[in-house]
């Protein structure tokens, strides 16, 4: 593992951004994930280093490193529901729209993230599937803390969203990796994933990914023609289903 | 074996697919049905998106109708003149379900209404099938020929205007109630992702007195040609046709016709139609349940079209 992990943190060296006092080299597996025709999910390895920073001594490195990562998706205008009972009949009553809501959420850390910070610095770094960024209700203002809640649950239930505390593992004192386990049904996408390096509760430095979720081959043929080529896409349906239906009066013509 | 379906956006089972196709193929071969209105609740009750499962469908109906509509036209079993006005009404039916379809999928009501249309439509056919299966399963034991109300006979419905000749069926009827069944047929069928022939059958019988030599080939023939439109039109209106998953379904299907219309020889006429009347009946109260009973999580979500960023 650690030898893979190594010998991939060489083909992906991304470099260094940050300029505060501890740096942060990071990386992931693949910067692109294809779903063919049998996918059933995929497995992302992010892993990178803390580096000290250029006017720090060895001795300036401690253990007390505490690494977050934010795996978010593809951004949509989503809408949570309440069936009510109306005349004796379970309808859908209520909604709230959320616009700019994640479609996938992922937060990896080393520890239960109120051991990392506070609440108020992980939010301001959304590092909350609560925080502002994620929640901007359309319309029905008043129910939109009750609906966003329920909105994260039914996210939640779907492995769509996730807090996996532990899920980043430091090898020394400071080379981590983590793996997250992205569901067959993740949606299609860019990605974008954010390391965030904390220490003592503060931000320390911060570095981010992107990588892509696509439907590639005949899938992503198939999903694109149903969007750009609709007509024919289903004249084609249409053609193919008349086939079937002949070949088989055919072969089993009695 | 996972297939992911491209449009569903989810991966399933192939095999469970194919097999389900097979299963409602058999049954639609048993009692000579399209079998979309049992494959459209299946689909949805194991987990396909409700638009999905109603667009795909009507593909796998196109395909199961096929092979019985050429099988009908080989012998002549097709009134071409009354299928095509059926059809042109069925069309237009077709225009306005496909619309309401986008309407109520946009309010968060499709759900509602395909239960509901499910309930009252399976309902009331399943309940009016078991009776008269039931009745005539009874005269048959207490040894009593069945006194069959012969077609042909003059209704109220003979009395209205615009009347057209339909020679193969040999009816001389108004186009009102021909153009009223085809357009209802098509507007139900697009928006409830069943064929509708359960419904055509006896309509065709009962209100318009089709001689039964044409009436299963010019039903099928109008399916076919309803259902391959209402395909197209889902496919250009809401593009929630998967074409994998319609695939998988029609192969199961056509397979599991063939065994389902050998097996139908062994049984009895009424002992058919009861059997159907009660697969019926269990998915209406399927649906009753679902609307009637308190649901176990009252919230759900979907995201809207064209919001993707």
């Amino acid at each position: 593992m650690m030898v893979r992990v190594a010998s991939l943190l060489v083909i992906f060296f991304v470099g260094i951004v940050d300029a505060s006092a501890q740096r942060l080299v990071a990386s992931s597996s693949d910067p692109h994930i294809s779903i063919t025709s049998t996918f059933s999910g995929e497995e992302i390895t992010f892993f990178g280093n803390i580096e000290k920073a250029f006017d720090q001594s060895p001795s300036a490195i401690t253990n007390n490193y505490h690494i977050v990562i934010a795996v978010r998706g593809p951004s949509s205008t989503r809408v949570a529901r309440r069936k009510t009972n109306q005349f004796g009949v379970w309808l859908n009553g209520e909604e709230v729209a959320f616009k700019s809501f994640p479609s996938f959420f992922h937060i990896i850390s080393n520890l239960p993230l109120e051991q990392v910070a506070d609440q108020q610095a992980l939010a301001v770094n959304g590092l909350a599937f609560d925080s502002a960024p994620f929640l901007q209700p359309v319309g029905n203002i008043a129910k939109a803390g009750e609906f966003s809640q329920e909105l994260i649950r039914l996210m939640k239930e779907q492995d769509l969203y996730k807090k996996i505390e532990h899920g980043v593992t430091f090898h020394s004192d400071t080379f981590y990796s983590a793996r997250i386990q992205l569901p067959a049904h993740v949606p299609n996408g860019n990605y974008i994933a954010i390391t965030h390096l904390f220490q003592d509760g503060q931000l320390m430095a911060k570095k981010a990914q992107r990588f892509s979720v696509r439907t590639v081959g005949f899938e992503r043929f198939l999903s694109s023609s149903a969007k750009d080529y609709s007509f024919l896409y289903g004249l084609v349906c249409v053609l193919l289903a008349i086939f079937t239906g002949w070949l088989s009066g055919v072969a089993f013509r009695r | 074996m996972q297939l992911y379906l491209p449009i569903a956006e989810i991966s399933l089972n192939i095999f469970m697919l194919i097999g389900l196709g097979g299963a409602v193929g058999f049954l639609s071969g048993l009692f000579g049905v399209g079998g979309g209105f049992l494959l459209t609740p299946m689909l949805i009750f194991s987990g396909i998106p409700a638009p999905v499962a109603v667009a795909s469908v009507t593909g796998q109906v196109v395909a199961a109708s096929t092979s019985g509509a050429l099988s009908y036209w080989r012998r002549g079993g097709i009134d071409v003149k009354l299928a095509s006005f059926l059809i042109i009404s069925g069309i237009f039916g077709a225009f306005g379900g496909v619309w309401t379809f986008g309407v109520l999928r946009a309010a968060g009501q499709l759900d509602l209404v395909i239960s509901l249309g499910y309930l009252i439509f399976l309902g009331s056919i399943g309940s009016l099938m078991l009776f008269e299966a039931v009745g005539s399963m009874i005269k048959h034991k207490a040894g009593k020929t069945i006194p069959h109300k012969l077609p042909g006979q003059h209704s109220w419905v003979h009395g209205l205007p615009f009347r057209v000749r339909f020679k193969r069926s040999n009816l001389y009827v108004s186009i009102l109630p021909v153009v009223l069944i085809g357009g209802s047929i098509g507007f139900l069928g697009s928006l409830l992702g069943i064929g509708g022939g359960f419904i055509l059958v006896p309509a065709l019988i009962y209100i318009l007195r089709v001689p039964g030599s044409v009436v299963i080939g010019t039903s099928l023939l109008q399916v076919l040609a309803i259902m391959a439109a209402t395909t197209i039109l889902h496919a250009v209106n809401s593009q929630t046709v998967d074409i994998l998953l319609a695939f998988s379904l029609m192969v199961g299907s056509v397979i599991g016709a063939q065994f389902g219309a050998s097996a139908g020889q062994h049984l009895r006429g009424e002992q058919l139609r009861a059997l159907l009347a009660i697969i019926v009946l269990a998915v209406a109260i399927r649906f009753a349940l679902s609307l009637l009973l308190t649901p176990a999580d009252p919230f759900s979500m979907t995201i809207l079209p064209g919001g993707v960023t």
